[in-house]
């Protein structure tokens, strides 16, 4: 048996690479997710490891303050430490986000996305991360190093003077070159300037204070020993750790901030999987159908139907492993490829090796090669049920199961996946609410695709009727010929389905995140300009408000800051903003009090966050901060806002963080102002800014959209995959089928039909095929849109569902059939009349 | 070979040759024919199995090309032209009944009778059309598919199609050697109708003597030459010659 599942292998070639690419894209996809992730934790962990290295204890505040960083701690602490038995040595470091260097030729160097940093320097070079490569480290307060990448790819040279943008300008005089970890490994596409301690505690605002304070231990004395005998002589709020607790702190930190990219990749990862599984599953039934001639044979011999269902499932084994072990190659291929892409974007990832897990190999094999099985089991089951003496007949087929019953299951599949998505409208809990929505939108398209058989002659024959008009003959032909094995059709347009289904979702989706975000914008926010941050999440100087305040065409200037708190002894995230300028130019929607009631000593907090504290107007309320608990007393309750649930006063905000960094500035042009003058100066205010920028309301708009149409594009080109793979599923299914109909197409051949005209007649069957898929998933997608988008709720308050944009895909599906279509047509039209006509 | 009897030529053979292979495997399915077919007669091809039959047929319809010499169709000369011209060569001046699978099965009846026509972009002579579907006697079968149809009206469908566009000559490849002897007759007495009625030039493969007996000449092949050929011929005749010629 197992011979003559090989030998079957063998007998197709054309049909075995187009089912075991299937397999081999999914399984990539799958090793691929895997590697990458666990590539960049590692980067990460190597980064944290070369951080830590030296340093035993670390001491800092036990709160996090301005914009989620630790609260810095007083300096006056450090002789305390020093005196500790068993400290060798102690340093006090500062740093600061978003230091940007300018290049020489005035251009601010910027990166994409990753933090840019000011550090203190130290000579204790157990404690510095950084070492000098070129030059000498900087020892006076106009003096700078920077990291190696940043000297390259400015283009820096020592002894140069370099302008430094931190709070403001400032000019330095380049000293030195440093290395991250010793090694040439990079910074994972940050950027570091290194200044002398004062002058980076002056840049931060951190005079008489530092960030935090690193320790070496004096030989013998253990870390987890020495961390005890620092916390002893520490005042509370401020905590003591292991260098290694620290490092594995951090560590963990970024492996959660990268695990939703993960489960996100290994989603789409799957969705590719469960396309493959179809192709496979058609592959099969179709190949089982054909060769049921030589199984009745196999059975008159003497084959029981058991012996003949395992030949079926040895071919999908042997096809799953050959398959699977080339997709978890394919994959770290994958992987190194996403790599190079990163770094061709500048944000390039230190040479760490390609992590390649026994996990990775165990889900992706296992994967691969179960669903392969999985997917040929009925197949396989039916080939079983060939009877002996269907050997001896021309014309037997099988018989292809009720049509009808497959619709109602089909038919009941999809509306217990309604149910289910209706049913997430009642429940609450994000997690039992998204795990509803996924089952329902799993059941809905697998019923939708139970039902498709049922729907193929109606579509086929709307979608056929213009082909057939433009084609004549031709057009009939395929279009009869997509009709004649709906179930055939059916589960190939499925698999396409799938992928455009969830196109659809992406592009509902970010189509109504934009309308709604349009919409909020409108609502919340009655400012013209808008200043914010080159480099997202990276807080600025205050300076950059106060240079737009000077000029005279501007009006109200709205500052916000962000600091943690601590409430009820939940982390909470609170934001300051100066009055009244800000409330003219941000509107909460209050549902009780307003702007001119938050005054020092009193916020306004979220309606929902209240009532869940049981807060109303008037109440008293503990804020807790790194520098102690402060009353407050609630002056307003608000309903909707982009910023969080709670708003200060600047002045509480200034007197309870050390750190004064803005995240977003807000304008308005003074009365009657040409706004157009007014951008003129705001541009002209911020020249010495590089790391904001300021958009009037239209260009932030513009600029939101084109952000939600890369995250759409993200999304499709991980989508891609899934579609590819139901490509090849086409291919596959009409290369069998022109195989199947060789004799017929030799007939059409002989009776007078051109080549040309054949190829025709199967790229209209191959269309209408993917076209059927491209309308239901486009339906389907729509559908499960509109229910997410409506449950989501929150600032999704519009729905907008972006018709041209799903015209075009629907386009796209009719060229992803011609495609499909190239291969088998051209195999169809090549055909040899004669032997066609000739063939048993 | 010429037993020309002053009527035009449809279809001719001059010093045709075919091989197939090269080396030890070479064969000459067609080893020099010369061979005339009249317009308005019926012609039976007979011999042995691997005779060249089928090859001899295949070559004059423009299914297959020659390796020497030449073959007519009319004036046309078949062996100038590309698989182009030979492809519009049978699609408006050849009908074809084939021993077996001669329908699209995704057409009905009356699509595939009306298919080269179709694929011609002509119109369809109803009257035409209604003569030669009711004179096969598959009227009432007309909406149906292939599927539908005994072996027996499937080949009547076929033999519909072959004479619906009017072709210059129809090729037969043993049309009757998947029917019972009942259907068989019938498609045969067809065939003969349509020579004598609307004179319908036609050549016909066959291996059943009593089959050729229905033709008004039969021409025996063997090794890919013409060896004999037989006007008038009666069953017996026929079967005669062939244990003749296998002897
Ligand atoms: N494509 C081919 N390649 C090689 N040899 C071929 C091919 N087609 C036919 N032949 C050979 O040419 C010879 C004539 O074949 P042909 O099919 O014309 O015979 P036939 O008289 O029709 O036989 P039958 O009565 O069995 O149908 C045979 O020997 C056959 O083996
Ligand atoms: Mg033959």
């Amino acid at each position: 048996m197992l011979t003559i599942a090989l030998k079957g292998i063998a007998a197709n070639k054309t049909r075995l690479v187009l089912t075991a690419l299937a397999i081999v894209l999914g399984v990539s996809f799958v090793s691929g997710s895997f590697v990458l992730s666990d590539t960049i934790s590692k980067t990460f962990d190597d980064i944290f490891e070369d951080v830590f290295a030296g340093t035993d204890v670390v001491v800092q505040s036990e709160q996090d303050g301005a914009n989620g960083q630790p609260e810095p701690i007083d300096a006056s602490l450090l002789p305390q430490i020093e005196d500790v038995d068993g400290v060798r040595a102690a340093v006090g470091g500062a740093s600061l986000l978003g230091v940007i260097p300018i290049e020489p030729d005035g251009e601010a160097l910027t990166t994409m996305g990753a933090p840019q940093f000011g550090f203190s320097w130290t000579d204790e070079q157990e404690l510095n991360p950084f070492e000098i490569r070129d030059g000498r480290p900087p020892l006076e307060d106009g003096e700078v190093a920077v990291d190696d990448g940043t000297a390259d790819q400015a283009g820096y040279e020592i002894g140069q003077t370099i302008v430094v943008v931190a709070d403001d300008r400032r000019s330095y005089t380049l000293v030195g070159i440093a290395e991250f970890g010793g090694t040439a490994d990079g910074l994972a596409g940050a950027t570091a300037v290194l200044f002398t301690l004062p002058e980076m505690q002056r840049l931060a605002g951190l005079e008489g204070r530092f960030d935090s304070i690193n320790v070496a231990a004096d030989d013998g004395v253990g870390s987890a020993e020495l961390r005890d005998r620092i916390a002893a002589v520490l005042p509370a709020g401020v905590g003591a750790t292991t260098g290694q607790d620290e490092q594995q702190a951090q560590s963990s930190e970024i492996t959660d901030q990268i695990r939703p990219v993960t489960y996100g990749l290994l989603g789409f990862a799957f969705v590719s999987l469960f396309v493959s599984a179809f192709i496979i599953f058609n592959t099969f039934s179709i190949t089982v159908a054909q060769r049921a001639r030589q199984m009745a044979l196999l059975r008159a011999v003497g084959a029981s139907g058991g012996q003949v269902r395992r030949m079926v499932l040895i071919e999908a084994l042997v096809l799953g492993v050959i398959a699977s072990v080339a997709g978890l190659f394919l994959g770290l291929l994958l992987a190194a490829g996403l790599r190079a892409l990163f770094a061709a974007i500048g944000a390039e990832l230190p040479s760490t090796a390609l992590q390649f897990l026994p996990r990775t190999w165990i889900v992706a094999l296992a994967l691969g090669i179960g669903i392969t099985v999985l997917a040929s089991y009925l197949p396989a089951r039916r080939a079983s049920t060939v009877p002996p003496v269907a050997a001896m007949r021309a014309d037997f087929s099988f018989s292809s199961g009720s049509d009808g019953a497959r619709t109602a299951i089909g038919a009941g599949l999809a509306i217990l996946g309604i149910a289910l998505l209706g049913l997430s409208f009642v429940v609450s809990g994000t997690l039992t609410i998204i795990v509803l929505l996924a089952a329902g939108a799993l059941l809905l398209l697998l019923g939708v695709g139970g039902i498709a058989a049922t729907l193929v002659r109606p579509l086929a024959a709307v979608i056929g009727w213009p082909l057939e008009r433009v084609f004549k003959t031709p057009g009939k032909l395929g279009r009869e010929n997509a009709m004649r094995n709906p179930r055939r059709s059916a589960v190939t347009a499925a698999a396409l389905m799938i992928g455009l289904a969830l196109v659809a979702v992406s592009a509902v989706g970010t189509s109504s995140l934009n309308a709604s975000f349009s919409a909020l914008l409108e609502d919340q926010f009655p400012a013209a300009f808008i200043v914010s941050p080159v480099t997202d999440e990276s807080p600025f100087s205050p300076e950059a408000a106060a240079a737009i305040q000077r000029e005279p065409l501007v009006g109200p200037v709205g500052q916000a800051r962000e600091g943690s708190f601590r409430i009820d002894g939940d982390d909470k995230t609170l934001t300051g903003v100066n009055l009244p300028d800000f409330g003219e130019l941000h509107d909460p929607d209050f549902v009780d009090g307003g702007w001119g009631d938050l005054v020092p000593g009193t916020v306004a907090i979220r309606s929902s966050a209240a009532e869940d504290l049981g807060l109303s107007v008037g109440s008293e309320v503990t804020l807790a901060f790194a520098g102690g608990p402060r009353p407050f007393t609630v002056a307003a309750l608000y309903d909707e806002s982009i910023f969080g649930d709670y708003f200060i006063t600047l002045d509480d905000y200034q007197a309870n963080y050390a750190v004064q960094q803005d995240v977003v500035v807000f304008a308005n042009p003074v009365e009657g102002a040409d706004p157009d003058a007014a951008q003129a100066q705001i541009e002209q205010a911020l020249a010495p800014f590089p790391q904001v920028m300021v958009q009037n309301e239209s260009e932030f708009k513009e600029d939101l959209e084109a952000n939600l149409n890369q995250l759409l594009s993200i999304v499709i080109i991980l989508l891609m995959f899934a579609i590819i793979i139901a490509i090849f599923g086409i291919v596959n299914t009409l290369a069998l089928s022109v195989f199947e109909r060789t004799r017929e197409i030799g007939l059409l051949r002989a009776v007078g039909l051109m080549p040309r005209r054949v190829r025709t007649m199967i790229i209209v069957e191959s269309v209408i095929v993917s076209v059927i898929g491209g309308v239901l998933g486009l339906a389907v997608g729509v559908v499960l849109g509109a229910v997410l988008i409506e449950r989501a709720g929150g600032f999704l308050t519009e729905l907008s569902i972006p018709i041209g944009l799903l015209v075009v895909f629907l386009v796209l599906s009719a060229v992803a059939g011609v495609l499909a279509a190239i291969f088998p047509a051209r195999r169809a039209a090549r055909l040899d009349v004669l032997r066609a006509i000739a063939q048993e | 070979m010429g037993t020309t009897t002053g009527a035009a030529v449809a279809a001719r053979a001059v010093a045709a040759v075919k091989v197939y292979g090269t080396g030890d495997a070479e064969v000459r399915a067609l080893d020099g024919i010369d061979a005339e077919f009249e317009e308005g007669r019926f012609t039976a091809i007979m011999g042995p199995s691997g005779s060249g039959k089928s090859t001899l047929m295949h070559c004059l319809a423009g299914l297959d090309s020659l390796t020497d010499g030449q073959v007519f169709l009319g004036d046309t000369d078949l062996t100038g032209l590309d698989e182009k011209g030979r492809t519009r060569v049978r699609r408006d001046e050849v009908g074809f009944i084939f021993q077996a699978f001669n329908l699209v099965p995704t057409l009905t009846a009356r699509e595939n009778i009306t298919l080269p026509l179709d694929i011609a972009g002509a119109d369809v002579d109803e009257d035409w059309m209604s003569t030669v579907v009711g004179a096969v006697g598959i009227e009432d079968r007309l909406g149906h598919k292939p599927t539908e149809l005994s072996g027996g009206q499937q080949q009547r469908v076929a033999a519909a199609r072959a004479l619906v566009s009017r072709p210059k000559i129809v090729f037969a490849d043993e049309p009757t050697g998947a029917l019972d002897s009942s259907s068989g007759a019938d498609l045969l007495g067809f065939m003969r109708r349509a020579v004598d009625e609307y004179g319908q030039t036609t050549l016909m493969v066959t291996h059943d003597p009593g089959a050729a007996a229905y033709a008004d000449r039969v021409v025996f092949l063997a090794d890919g030459k013409i060896v004999d050929e037989m006007l008038e011929p009666t069953a017996e005749r026929v079967l005669d010659k062939m244990k003749e010629l296998a002897a």
